[in-house]
């Protein structure tokens, strides 16, 4: 199935010279984890990650059509 | 004493007399410093029904005891106040380098009372202060009276001064440090202006004496080097891009206010985010004293008719002036807040006014013939103009210096103004921020993101993360949360470094690392209950001093719009704010009454019976 995501700030770097946003196929039953594998985001990688607006976790399951939103855990000023 | 110098400067501006006083332990034990001392100085000697504007409120400046150490980000200080915009007391915090200086030169606190019948400046030279002559100043921009003050005392000399916005009683004035840091918010610059104040000039010669130096460099160096672990090689989100870099937070979770708090996303997000302002006017990065981030931005414009240089604009710069005024281009958000910078006016006021009479104009309630031309959201041309026309109280800009509220009250639609105690509300929409809009409502200086900044646990996990659209658990955290930045404000550290790395991740959001760096920096031997007590306490006494001005439950507020008007797009579709369920839990768990006053037994635990 596909997802769609995209990745803002420094997040970028694991999706060089991507078109925003990413299309990425990933296997029926698959879960947020599978997006963060394939791009090879570590896991203590700081981001704040929105699935469909709503504040995701790794083992969140996806389904076709989702869009999961990446950046950095930063706001002020 | 070690951390603090021990002395405060007392200014009679009527008399034209500086004196010294020293600084009392118990109290800057129990206030820490910096917002603390300020409003406890304030409870004890202004009369809380006075005019603002009049020479019986008194202007306070306040460095904490980490301010000019090497603690990460020790660069703070706090101007309090009675505010001529909310009419309750405000604290308004700046970094850069004058609250550095201001401690080397031997100073925790200046108080200024009255009003000095000529113009004048307060000149600090290590251990010797003076007021001096300031009418060749008056009318001058925040930038030209920085050179021109530099040239007449000492180049390595630093300034904090008010510009021809706080000279004219603009309501929101600010005063600007460094050229472009801004004590932005409240009025605190109008205040300055009604004394006659034009300008604080301060250098200093002493390092701020530490209780225990090893130990001290030791927690320093450990903090500094966790912070570049975490970078992992890399540079800080807030280096690369600054605080726009919160439009992607505030965008994707549906609470960017656009056309006057009428929508939380807007469509042209991207043309006002950090990663456009790198690209398009970032000059370089710039720090304040001691900071490892810096997230300051040096740019510049050349776009035809809103070419400028200067510092900024800040995420909150960026929501006021720009989404909120429908505004997408960059360089025109950019001019009016280098004008805002150089006038010395609060960015989030003058942008937020704007965007009120914007909407006013649209519905038909505001007549072309008293703006002087048309005045749609999207407008950045009269955005940048009506800017400029306010610092001066020129024109329409005469009704925008009073503020949205004011501005709004006049066409008979006070509704229409997105305030907090007549002040305009922060970036983020309180509607898809549960949180945030009861931290709007029951701050006492009005609606500030920076008493308690829910944004971090609702929108960024920081510490930890919650539902920003529940409600039932919010009134621990926004009180827990409002305790921790007044220790963090009082300490005199940056909100930054502190979220992060010197509380506990956890619920209970302990500030152990402030613990660590104030007992090596002062030998106070605090324990964590009785630091977060000393917050407490300072929240409870800005609390007290606002109901003696006269407000109470009535005034912890939110428009209607925020209570009725469910937000139509985003993730937080449908949802209004919750603050009727949220209040009364909140007044619990203070200790004070259903009015919102501070309970006899709560003031008496605190030693503020």
């Amino acid at each position: 199935m596909r997802v769609e995501v995209r990745l803002y700030a420094m997040l970028r770097r694991y999706a060089p010279g991507e078109e925003s946003p990413l299309m990425l196929t990933v296997a029926e039953g698959a879960r947020v984890r599978s997006v963060l594998e394939t791009l090879g985001i570590p896991d203590d990688e700081e981001k704040v990650m929105l699935l469909n607006g709503r504040p995701a976790a790794v083992d969140d399951p996806l389904r076709e059509g989702d869009r999961l939103v990446l950046f950095p855990p930063v706001a002020g000023g | 004493m070690f951390g603090w110098m021990g002395t405060i400067l007392r200014v009679d501006l009527t008399r034209g007399e500086v004196r010294q006083e020293p600084l009392d332990p118990k109290v800057a034990r129990d206030f820490i410093g910096g917002r603390g001392l300020g409003i406890h100085r304030l409870l004890q000697e202004t009369d809380p029904a006075c005019d603002p504007l009049s020479p019986e409120n008194t202007l306070i400046m306040a460095a904490g005891p980490l301010t000019g150490t090497k603690a990460p980000t020790g660069a703070r200080y706090m101007v309090m106040t009675k505010s001529p915009l909310t009419g309750s007391v405000t604290c308004s915090n700046s970094g850069g380098h004058f609250p550095a200086e201001l401690k080397k030169a031997g100073v925790d606190m200046i108080v200024f009372q009255g009003r000095s019948p000529e113009p004048v400046y307060l000149w600090i030279n290590s251990g010797k202060a003076e007021l001096r002559p300031a009418a060749h100043l008056w009318g001058k921009s925040t930038h030209e009276t920085d050179t021109r003050l530099k040239a007449e005392t000492d180049a390595g000399a630093r300034i904090a001064c008010i510009g021809p916005a706080g000279e004219r009683g603009v309501l929101f004035a600010s005063i600007m440090n460094d050229r472009d840091r801004a004590a932005g918010r409240s009025g605190v610059g109008a205040v300055m202006g009604s004394k006659n104040l034009k300008a604080v000039a301060v250098l200093g010669d002493r390092e701020v004496p530490l209780f225990a130096p090893r130990g001290f460099n030791e927690i320093v160096k450990k903090l500094n080097k966790r912070f570049r672990e975490n970078l992992k090689g890399g540079k800080h989100p807030l280096n690369l891009y600054g605080t726009a870099v919160t439009v992607m937070a505030t965008q994707n979770f549906g609470v960017f206010p656009t056309r006057n708090f009428q929508q939380g996303t807007f469509e042209n997000w991207e043309d006002l985010h950090g990663e456009t302002l790198t690209r398009k006017f970032v000059v370089r990065p710039k720090a304040c004293f001691s900071c490892p981030i810096g997230c300051g931005r040096v740019t510049k414009v050349d776009e035809p008719g809103f070419e400028g240089e200067g510092e900024g604009p800040e995420y909150e710069t960026i929501y006021a002036m720009g989404s909120n005024c429908g505004v997408s281009n960059l360089a025109a958000v950019t001019k009016a807040n280098f004008i805002c910078n150089e006038m010395g006016m609060d960015t989030i006021s003058m942008g937020c006014t704007v965007a009120c009479a914007m909407e006013l104009f649209e519905r038909g309630i505001l007549p072309e013939a008293d703006v002087g031309g048309p005045l749609r959201f999207g407008d950045a041309q009269a955005l940048v103009d009506l800017t400029r026309k306010t610092a001066m109280r020129e024109g329409f800009g005469e009704l925008l210096a009073q503020g949205s509220y004011r501005l709004a009250e006049r066409y008979g639609r006070p509704d229409l103004a997105m305030v907090a105690k007549k002040q305009e509300f922060a970036g983020y929409d309180p509607r898809g921020a549960q949180g945030m809009g009861l931290a709007y409502a029951t701050s006492p200086v009005g609606a500030s993101h920076m008493r308690g900044d829910p944004a971090y646990i609702e929108l960024l996990g920081v510490p930890m993360l919650v539902d920003p659209l529940s409600w039932e658990e919010k009134h621990v955290l926004v009180k827990d949360w409002q305790d921790v930045f007044a220790v963090t404000d009082a300490a005199g550290l940056c909100v930054f470094f502190t979220v992060r790395n010197l509380v506990t991740p956890t619920r209970d959001i302990r500030p152990q690392g402030i613990m660590e760096l104030l007992n090596a920096a002062t030998g106070a031997e605090y324990d964590l209950e009785e630091l977060v007590r000393c917050g407490e306490r300072i929240f409870n006494a800005e609390r007290l001093f606002m109901t003696r001005s006269g407000l109470s439950r009535k005034d912890d507020s939110l428009p209607p719009r925020m209570l009725k008007e469910p937000i139509p797009d985003g993730p937080g579709k449908g949802s209004v704010c919750r603050l009727d369920e949220m209040l009364d839990d909140y007044y619990r768990v203070r200790g004070w009454d259903r009015e919102g006053v501070p309970t006899g037994e709560k003031l008496k635990e605190l030693g503020l019976g």
